[in-house]
């Protein structure tokens, strides 16, 4: 190529190079920003899913235990935890004297297995009338008191003959066999067990509490979760629930009356045996560290299904 | 030499010469991933919150399905499909069918002279038939009766002729009877209809009088249990039922030549051979399960299809073994042999025959309440031999009629003690 040729050709002068260098800069800037933004907020998103999810998850299970809460079965309420009688299965006894065993007949469902939990846990309780479905004299722990002399299961065997069938010990209040699957008798034994007459209604039940816990033991609120155990005073069988949560109030509890009046937690007796409506909410925080450290909360109210 | 020709870049032929296009690319990159992460995420949030609607929403129509059974089968009327009857049956509610489980887990009732009134305790469930939540419950119902009591004035009553012989005892209860107080006795030992007549062979006691009734054989029916009642009527609410028109499983086993209790284990699944035990009511030597004593039942047995060997019509034959409540034998005769021992009411569309058997050493008669023969021919004499015994028993009688009228109670319309209660989550 020759000199004159060279001359002749188009390039980029300094200039032209600099500002298109610090074009293309400001370009990879932004371009740079908008994806370390995405990413951020797809870690965000990731982070607000895990939080919604573990209180929804959390709200839901207990939900579900507090709406089937037998009758009268509030132990124990502040307004960051709650103990309740959770029933594991309803039946009729067949009548028995004070120390057991009782016989009962009980409807054989498909989660049977589950409703007949066996543990230390379960206690009984018998209804006192026949006529009226609600207990007028109630039977177990009273609020805020020793747990001793409560009624434990600690065995359940299921009655061999069955029901219906000649020798079966329920012949009292049931003479006819039942199809395959509805009718099961079961004979409880265990301690404390009450006296019950027949045709009155019993209900198996456990006990259960929600609270906050400290997973680290220390109170640096880095580390609560909601816990589930057995409201014992020993309080053994804890398991974790739901978490972390921000604080220890992360779960908090409000008790309504059928009118909608609210009850202080921890009130009197008739006041818990008068609940009606419980408000459940959690305030979640996620496990991730650092700008995505949301904090999030999911609230429900919850109707006692058993409630007279 | 010639000279080096350096080649010129061309420019491109659309002469893109800057970074646009880059540029763009990299833009839409970063559009598409945000919105791809925007809809994942919204994606996912309507998806778990549409999971916790449809959850919430699955279990509160289970709930609607059981309270809607319930309000459809809780009408005060006698409408047949107004009960609840044990077993499965279906209902819809928000367009999702259910299957919904009744079993009665107990009946307690109250009996006065004239009524008898019962609370049964029911179970129901709840099922989606396809995926979902179900739910069970209880409830009580209420259900009541006027008594159905029977008109008896003595020990053996007979539509036709009736004859005692050999060293057998028909007893108006003057003595020896079990669990009555005294002064509940009737008049005659044996009672008969209008122009029939009672025979004494050999020597037997009778205590309290034969009586011939003003009734007729054809009034004996109507009289004793009552207007337009008829044993089919009664056959109706039996507890347990032998023959096919009777709808039972089965006939009565005649060529067994057995005793309801005597073939088949106590303690058999079949329960339509116990037929309780009297036994410890007379304080004998063998004890009676407790249970078995508490249990009266009412058995009905059509004898139309009971033939003998040789094809001819055969009485329904009862040989030994125990039971009480009401027996009731619908189109035939009964022929009891050996030991049977019965406590309550025996009722025969046709003739009575009661032979041999010692009534063994633990009981005082075989049968302890009262026997009822219709009789369809005059010139048949219903027979007790051998040292059988028949005695009023007015207390037997009492829990006979109870046992009939606790049946009868199914027939009744329930009503609703309460709403229901004991409510769970059947699967979670």
């Amino acid at each position: 190529m020759s000199s004159a040729e060279l001359r002749g050709a188009r390039g980029f002068t300094l200039v032209e190079v600099m500002v298109a260098l610090v074009l293309a800069g400001v370009l990879a800037g932004v371009i740079f920003q908008v994806v370390r933004g995405q990413a951020r907020f797809a870690t965000v998103q990731s982070a607000q899913q895990e939080v919604q999810q573990n209180a929804r998850g959390a709200i839901e299970i207990i939900a579900s235990e507090l709406r089937g809460v037998q009758p009268q079965g509030l132990v124990e309420t502040s307004a960051t935890s709650i103990t309740f009688q959770l029933p594991r299965a309803w039946g009729v006894s067949c009548g028995n004297a004070a120390g057991g065993p009782i016989n009962a007949l009980f409807a054989d469902v498909a989660d049977a297995t589950v409703m007949f939990a066996r543990d230390a846990a379960t206690g009984v309780m018998a209804d006192t009338t026949v006529a009226a479905a609600a207990t007028t004299t109630r039977w177990g722990p009273a609020p805020g008191t020793t747990l001793a002399g409560r009624a434990e299961v600690t065995g359940l065997a299921v009655q061999n003959p069955a029901p219906g069938v000649a020798g079966n010990v329920c012949a009292n209040i049931r003479t006819a066999t039942a199809a395959a699957g509805l009718l099961r008798g079961m004979t409880i034994s265990g301690n404390n067990l009450p006296a019950t007459t027949a045709g009155r209604t019993l209900y198996l039940y456990q006990l259960v509490r929600y609270d906050v816990g400290s997973m680290t033991g220390a109170a640096t609120g880095d580390d609560y979760w909601i816990r589930r155990s057995d409201g014992l005073p020993s309080g053994t069988s804890q398991q974790p629930l739901a978490g972390p949560l921000p604080r220890a109030t992360g779960l908090a509890f409000s008790y309504f009356k059928s009118n909608g009046t609210e009850i202080t937690p921890g009130s009197t007796r008739a006041d818990l045996d008068s609940v009606a409506r419980i408000g459940v909410k959690v305030v979640a925080r996620s496990r991730t560290k650092g700008r995505a450290n949301l904090v999030d909360s999911v609230m429900t109210s919850v109707l006692l299904r058993n409630t007279p | 030499m010639k000279p080096i020709r350096i080649r010129r870049v061309r420019p491109t032929p659309l002469g893109e010469k800057g970074i646009a296009l880059p540029l763009a690319l990299l833009g839409l990159v970063a559009v598409t991933l945000l919105v791809t992460t925007v809809l994942l995420t919204s994606g996912t949030e309507f998806a778990v919150s549409a999971s916790q609607k449809d959850a919430d929403r699955s279990l509160y129509n289970a709930n609607g399905a059981l309270e809607s059974f319930v309000a459809q089968h809780a009408q005060l009327t006698a409408a047949p499909n107004a009960r609840f009857v044990e077993g499965t049956d279906s209902v819809t509610f928000g367009g999702l069918k259910y299957t919904v489980s009744l079993v009665r887990l107990s009946r307690v009732s109250t009996e006065t002279a004239t009524r008898t009134d019962a609370t049964d305790t029911w179970s129901l469930t709840a099922v989606p038939r396809t995926r979902g939540r179900g739910v069970g419950s209880m409830i009580r119902v209420t259900r009541g009766l006027p008594k159905l009591t029977l008109n008896v004035s003595a020990g053996a009553t007979s539509g036709g002729n009736f004859s005692v012989g050999g060293s057998s005892t028909v007893s108006n209860g003057r003595s020896g009877q079990v669990g009555c107080a005294s002064g509940d006795t009737v008049k005659s030992s044996v009672q008969v209809t209008a122009g029939s007549r009672i025979d004494v062979n050999g020597s037997p006691t009778l205590e309290g009088k034969g009586d011939t009734s003003t009734v007729t054989k054809a009034q004996l029916m109507n009289s004793v249990l009552g207007t337009n009642i008829t044993l089919d009527t009664l056959a109706k609410y039996a507890d347990i039922r032998f023959g096919a028109r009777l709808g039972g499983a089965a006939e009565w086993p005649n060529s067994q030549s057995k005793g309801p209790n005597q073939t088949w284990s106590l303690t058999s699944a079949d329960s339509v051979f116990n037929w309780g035990c009297p036994k410890l009511d007379v304080a004998n030597t063998v004890t009676c399960d407790p249970d078995m004593a508490k249990r009266f039942v009412v058995v009905a047995i059509d004898a139309t299809n009971m033939k003998d060997q040789a094809g001819l019509p055969n009485p329904v034959t009862i040989n030994g073994d125990y039971g009480q409540g009401m027996l009731i034998i619908l189109n035939g005769s009964l022929n009891v042999q050996g030991n049977f021992i019965f406590r309550g009411i025996i009722l025969v569309d046709q003739d009575l025959s009661i032979s041999g058997g010692s009534g063994g050493n633990k009981f005082a008669g075989k049968i302890e309440g009262t026997v009822v023969a219709f009789g369809t021919q005059s010139s048949v004499e219903d027979n007790v031999n051998g040292n059988a015994t028949i005695r009023y028993n007015k207390c037997s009688i009492v829990d006979a009629q109870n046992a009939l009228n606790d049946g009868r109670l199914d027939d009744m319309p329930q009503v609703l003690a309460n709403s229901t209660f004991a409510w769970y989550e059947l699967v979670r």
